[in-house]
C-alpha cells in the first residue's frame, strides 16, 4: 500500500481539510515496505526510521512494548483571506506540518487506546532535514508510549 | 439619577460644539489618511445619534492597531512554522454615566471596551460600517453595564476609595507618520531561525529546542470625542530560543535567553547570539550533574538581570495604579506614599521615553499609551521613598491624573502598567568586588555558603487580598558560593520565595554596571512588552524553596542523531 506522505495545500479556512486530504496511516506493517515515488521523500524516510526504531527497541521496565505505532504527517502551505463588504478584513499566509503519533500497548483486543492514550500532537520540521525530522518524531514518539503506558494503568 | 443624565448630556455637547475634530485629510502638514477620515466621520455620527439616547455616552474613542507580523520558528537547524499576517484590530471604548461613577466601575471594567477586526484596505465605506456595529455593540454592552453599576453603588457599602472611574485630562493631538523600519524579509526571519537553533544538533542531551523569532510593525491610530487624535508608529523584533533538558530525577531544566531590539539591525551580532546558544548547551549539561539544592535562607547575590526581573516582579506590579484602589488587592503600597520603601541609596523610575541604555534597546519605549496619553517618565521611588505611582486614566486618591502608563494590548482594558523600569543605587562597589561580599557577608551570618542567581527565567506575584501577598521568582542558573573557599558549586530546583516588604529591606548595596531584561509581561490588560534594568545586588537573606518537577523519566531510546549526522552550517539547508 503507498500513501501520500506529505502534500502541500492551499486552502481558504480549510485547516481541517488539509488536515484530512494529507493524513497518512503507517501501521508495523508498512515499516519495511518501499514506496514507489518516496526515495528522496525525507519525511517519509524519518518516518520509517524512527518507527523502525521505535518497533525494535521502545521499552520500559515492567510496560509492555508498543504492538502498534502509527505516524500521521500533514503538511500545511496555507493562505488565509477573510472579506466583508468588499475590503479585505484578514491576510494570512502559513507554512506548517504536524505529526500525529498513536502508540498503542497490550492487544488488538484491548489496548491503551482511550483518553491520554489516544496519541500525540507535534508541530514538524517544515525543511526535508532528515536530522531534524527524526528528532521531532523521536520526541512524539516518546510521550505517546508513556502516555499509552499511563492510560492502561489508569 | 435624573440629575446625572443632565450632566452626561452637557459633558457629550460640549466636545460637539468646540472640540469637533477636523477631517485628517484636510489638516495641515499631514499626509491624507482614509482610515483616521473614517474612524472621525464614524466617531462624530455616533457621538450624534448616541448622544439622543438615554443614558447616553460622556466618552467615546475609537483605537486601531494596523499591525503586520511575522513569525519564524525553527528546530534542530530546520525551521517548524513560518506565518506572516496582517490585522487591523479596531477598539471601541465607550464611557456612561460621569467621569465619577460610569459603566467601567470597579469589575464592571471589561463592559468599557468592544473589539473587532476592521480592513486592512482603505476602504471608507468598509471601515465605517465596522466601527458602526462595534459601537452599537459596544453601546448595549455599556448601558447595561452602567445600569448595574447605579444598582451596585446603592446596595453596597461605601468603598475606601471614592475617586472618580475617568480622570480628567487635556490629552495632545499627535501625528507620527514616519515609517519604521520595515517588516524583515520572511526568508530573513526564516533564515535566522534555522541559524540560531542549528548548534542544538550537536547536543543530543536537550531534547527540546525551540527559536522563535517575531517581528512585528505597528501603527496606532487613537480618537477619542475629547477632540484629539494621535497616530504613532511602533514595533519590535523578539529572539526567543529555549532549550530543555532533564535530570534522571524526572526534573524539567530549561534555559531561555531572549534578544530584543526595535529593529533587525539593532540586534546583537549574530556570532554574539550563537555564542549565546552555545553557553546555553553548556549550562543545561552542567545543570543536568548538577546537586539538587536544598531550602535556605541566608546572604545572596543578584546578578543585573536576575534584579531587574526581582524588581520587576516585586516591586513594580505593587506600583501599578489600580491595584491601589480595588477592593480585592493586597495594596502593599498604597498606604506609604512619603514613607521609605527601599533602602535610602536605591532609587526607581520607569521611564517609557528611554529608548536605549547602555547601547541596549529597551523593550519598554513608546510615544503614547494605549489611552492616546503622552508617556512620561516617573520616578516612583527616589531615595528610598515612594512618591508615585504607574497611572492610566483610573484615578486613586491623592492621584488623579494619568502619567503616560495606561497599557494593553489591543482587546483589553488598559491599566497602569511597566515600561521601562530603571533602579539605580548609590551604594556601588565594582562588580569584580560583589563576590568577595557576599564571601564577607556569609562569613558575618556563621553560614557554610551563600547563594549567587546568575539568570531568572521570570516569575510571578500575588497582588490579590485573599492570597498570601507573596512572589516566586524561578531562578535558572543559582551557585552556591562557599565561606572557606571551595570552588563555586552550581545547584539546581530552587525557586525564591518571599514577601516584598521583608525582601526589599534586605539589600546592602549593589554593582555598578547596570544590566537590561527584555521581556514580555502578562497581566489583567494583557501583554505588553516591557524592559527591567538594575544593577547586581547583594542581599542579606533570600529565602528559597524547593521546586515542584515532574516525575517523567528522560527519553526512552537515545537521539536518533547517531543515525543522521549533524550537518556543518544552517545554510546548507534547501
Amino acid at each position: 500500500m503507498n500513501t501520500i506522505l506529505s502534500c502541500a495545500t492551499i486552502s481558504v479556512r480549510r485547516p481541517l481539510l488539509a488536515f484530512i486530504l494529507c493524513s497518512l496511516l503507517l501501521p508495523f506493517s508498512l515499516a519495511g515496505s518501499k514506496s514507489s515515488n518516496g526515495k528522496d521523500d525525507a519525511v517519509l524516510s524519518a518516518m520509517r526510521a524512527e518507527l523502525e526504531r521505535s518497533k525494535s527497541h521502545l521499552k520500559m521496565e515492567n510496560v509492555d512494548a508498543p504492538y502498534y505505532v502509527e505516524y500521521r504527517i500533514f503538511d500545511a502551505d496555507e493562505y488565509s483571506a477573510e472579506a466583508a463588504f468588499g475590503a479585505l478584513r484578514s491576510d494570512v499566509r502559513t507554512r506548517v506540518r504536524f505529526v500525529r503519533v498513536v502508540v498503542r500497548i497490550g492487544d488488538y483486543k484491548q489496548d491503551s487506546y482511550f483518553g491520554q492514550g489516544e496519541g500525540t500532537i507535534d508541530l514538524m520540521p517544515v525543511d526535508d532535514d532528515l536530522f531534524a525530522l527524526r528528532h521531532q518524531l523521536w520526541l512524539a514518539t516518546d510521550r505517546a508510549y508513556k502516555s499509552a503506558a499511563e492510560s492502561l494503568t489508569a | 439619577m435624573k440629575h446625572r443624565t443632565g450632566l452626561f448630556l452637557l459633558c457629550l455637547a460640549v466636545p460637539l460644539l468646540i472640540r469637533q475634530p477636523g477631517l485628517a485629510s484636510s489638516a495641515p502638514g499631514e499626509k491624507p489618511d482614509a482610515l483616521l477620515a473614517a474612524m472621525q466621520s464614524e466617531l462624530l455620527r455616533a457621538q450624534a445619534s448616541l448622544g439622543k439616547l438615554d443614558p447616553a455616552p460622556y466618552f467615546l474613542s475609537y483605537s486601531v492597531y494596523d499591525q503586520s507580523i511575522s513569525l519564524a520558528i525553527g528546530t534542530q537547524g530546520s525551521l517548524l512554522n513560518s506565518t506572516s499576517a496582517r490585522h487591523r484590530t479596531a477598539d471601541v471604548t465607550m464611557r456612561i454615566g460621569t467621569a465619577a461613577l460610569d459603566n467601567s466601575h470597579q469589575l464592571n471594567r471589561t463592559s468599557a471596551k468592544t473589539t473587532g477586526a476592521l480592513p486592512l484596505e482603505d476602504d471608507r465605506n468598509a471601515i465605517a460600517h465596522e466601527l458602526w456595529r462595534l459601537t452599537y455593540e459596544e453601546y448595549r454592552k455599556a448601558s447595561k453595564a452602567y445600569a448595574k453599576v447605579k444598582t451596585n453603588t446603592q446596595v453596597q457599602a461605601k468603598e475606601e476609595d471614592t475617586s472618580p472611574d475617568f480622570s480628567e485630562e487635556k490629552p495632545p493631538t499627535h501625528a507620527d507618520y514616519q515609517e519604521g523600519p520595515a517588516t524583515p524579509d520572511q526568508r530573513a526571519l526564516e533564515k535566522l531561525a534555522r541559524d540560531y537553533s542549528a548548534p542544538f544538533r550537536k547536543y543530543p542531551y536537550i531534547y527540546s529546542s525551540m527559536v522563535m523569532i517575531t517581528a512585528q510593525k505597528t501603527r496606532f491610530h487613537f480618537l477619542s470625542t475629547e477632540g484629539n487624535h494621535v497616530v504613532a508608529p511602533g514595533g519590535y523584533i523578539r529572539v526567543a530560543i529555549e532549550a530543555e533538558t532533564r535530570a534522571d530525577d524526572g526534573m524539567e531544566l530549561m534555559r531561555v535567553e531572549t534578544f530584543q531590539a526595535e529593529n533587525l539591525e539593532h540586534l546583537p551580532a549574530a556570532a554574539d547570539i550563537t555564542a549565546r546558544v552555545e553557553k546555553m548547551a553548556t549550562d543545561l549539561k552542567a545543570l543536568r550533574e548538577a546537586p539538587l539544592a536544598e531550602p535556605f535562607d541566608g546572604p545572596a547575590l543578584l546578578s543585573g538581570r536576575a534584579s531587574a526581573v526581582f524588581f520587576h516582579e516585586v516591586l513594580g506590579h505593587r506600583l501599578e495604579g489600580h491595584r491601589q484602589r480595588g477592593e480585592t488587592e493586597g495594596q502593599t503600597f498604597t498606604k506609604k506614599v512619603g514613607q521609605a520603601v527601599l533602602p535610602d541609596f536605591l532609587s526607581v523610575s520607569d521611564d517609557p521615553t528611554e529608548r536605549k541604555l547602555n547601547g541596549i534597546d529597551l523593550g519598554g519605549w513608546y510615544e503614547f499609551d494605549d489611552e492616546g496619553m503622552p508617556a512620561t517618565r516617573v520616578d516612583v521611588i527616589k531615595n528610598g521613598v515612594l512618591q508615585n505611582f504607574l497611572m492610566s486614566r483610573m484615578p486613586i486618591k491623592n492621584f488623579a491624573h494619568s502619567n503616560g502608563h495606561g497599557r494593553s494590548q489591543p482587546g483589553l482594558m488598559p491599566t497602569g502598567r511597566q515600561g521601562n523600569l530603571i533602579v539605580s543605587s548609590t551604594q556601588t562597589v565594582k562588580d569584580s568586588q560583589l563576590r568577595q561580599k557576599l564571601i564577607d557577608e556569609v562569613k558575618k551570618q556563621g553560614k557554610p555558603y551563600g547563594l549567587y542567581f546568575e539568570d531568572i527565567q521570570g516569575g510571578f506575584t500575588l497582588t490579590q487580598r485573599s492570597m498570601p501577598q507573596a512572589f516566586q521568582v524561578l531562578p535558572v542558573l543559582v551557585w552556591r558560593v562557599y565561606a572557606d573557599g571551595r570552588p563555586d558549586e552550581l545547584v539546581r530546583g530552587i525557586d525564591i520565595v518571599g514577601t516584598p516588604l521583608a525582601a526589599m529591606n534586605r539589600i546592602l548595596l549593589t554593582g555598578e554596571k547596570t544590566d537590561v531584561f527584555n521581556g514580555i509581561c502578562g497581566a489583567e490588560s494583557g501583554q505588553v512588552p516591557v524592559a527591567a534594568a538594575a544593577p547586581a545586588m547583594l542581599f542579606s537573606e533570600i529565602e528559597v524553596q524547593k521546586r515542584a518537577h515532574s516525575l517523567n523519566r528522560p527519553p526512552i531510546l537515545s537521539a536518533p542523531s547517531n543515525d543522521a549526522a549533524p550537518r556543518g552550517k544552517a545554510e546548507d539547508q534547501p
